[in-house]
């Protein structure tokens, strides 16, 4: 008679441990998931800001090689100027292309300085995160360098 | 650079460990809820057993009380005031047959 009180209180007291236990768990369960949702937002906004680091290191790289080409670029117009001033000794017209040649190197440097300045914005705009991180392929393809042959 | 590669690294490893930890208790839980089930099925099984066996044995003292006092169960009325005694005492707590008998007899004045 006993025995069979004892093993209803003995499922009882199993029933009462096991939910415990359960619920303990279940509130661990609960925890971990908050944690969980908390490291996703963590590691999605340090891949966003690694990805925007990317596109402003892209661009980075675009400006110096657009500076570099056109800091070669000047000394071959400034030596294009000066041997068309020793022509010009000989051919009077000569003047016109030195001429032209100012024009045209004062307007790429105007130009240059301007994509810089432009380029320089999208740098911070990218580290800033107020720029969209992929570039478009047209610009990063049609800047990219091509060594002279 | 490599800094904030490693923090990526670091954020994903946790994430890793924190989900394969989650996945483990979940798991436990979901061992639990079907050991509680059982647990809850065998608790009451023994519930009813129980239930049974209180009746079967009020029932058994009710009838050796009545053929005692030579009353029959169901005809006699005086039967229904022993049944009542036997449920009594039964509710008390009191299991044995012959214990519930006793008691009941003892309360109308009939000491064995």
């Amino acid at each position: 008679m006993f025995g069979k009180r004892e093993l209803a209180g003995t499922l009882s007291r199993d029933l009462a441990r096991a939910r415990n236990k359960r619920e303990t768990l279940a509130s661990s369960v609960t925890t971990l998931t908050a944690q969980i949702a908390e490291l996703e937002v963590r590691l999605s906004a340090e891949n966003e800001r690694l990805e925007r680091e990317r596109a402003a290191s892209k661009i980075e790289g675009i400006k110096k090689q657009v500076t570099d080409h056109y800091l070669a670029f000047v000394p071959v117009i400034g030596a294009i100027r000066d041997a068309t001033e020793v022509a010009a000794a000989i051919v009077p017209e000569a003047h016109k292309i030195n001429e032209s040649l100012g024009v045209v190197a004062t307007e790429i440097a105007n130009a240059i300085d301007g994509l810089s300045v432009e380029l320089d914005r999208r740098i911070e705009a990218a580290r800033a995160g107020k720029a969209a991180p992929e570039l478009p392929q047209s610009l990063t393809r049609s800047l990219e360098f091509h060594p002279a042959k | 650079m490599f800094g904030k590669c490693e923090l990526v690294d670091t954020l994903s490893s946790d994430l890793a460990r924190a989900r394969n930890k989650r996945d483990t208790l979940a798991a436990c839980v979901n061992t639990l809820t079907a050991q509680i089930a059982e647990l809850e099925a065998r608790l009451s099984a023994e519930t009813a057993r129980r239930a049974r066996e209180r009746a079967a044995s009020a029932s058994l003292a009710l009838a050796s009380a009545c053929r005692t006092l030579g009353l029959r169960v169901g005809e006699d009325p005086a039967a229904a005031w022993i049944a009542e005694t036997v449920i009594k005492f039964a509710q008390r707590g009191i299991r044995d047959p012959v214990e519930l008998r006793r008691m009941t007899l003892k309360q109308f004045g009939f000491y064995e």
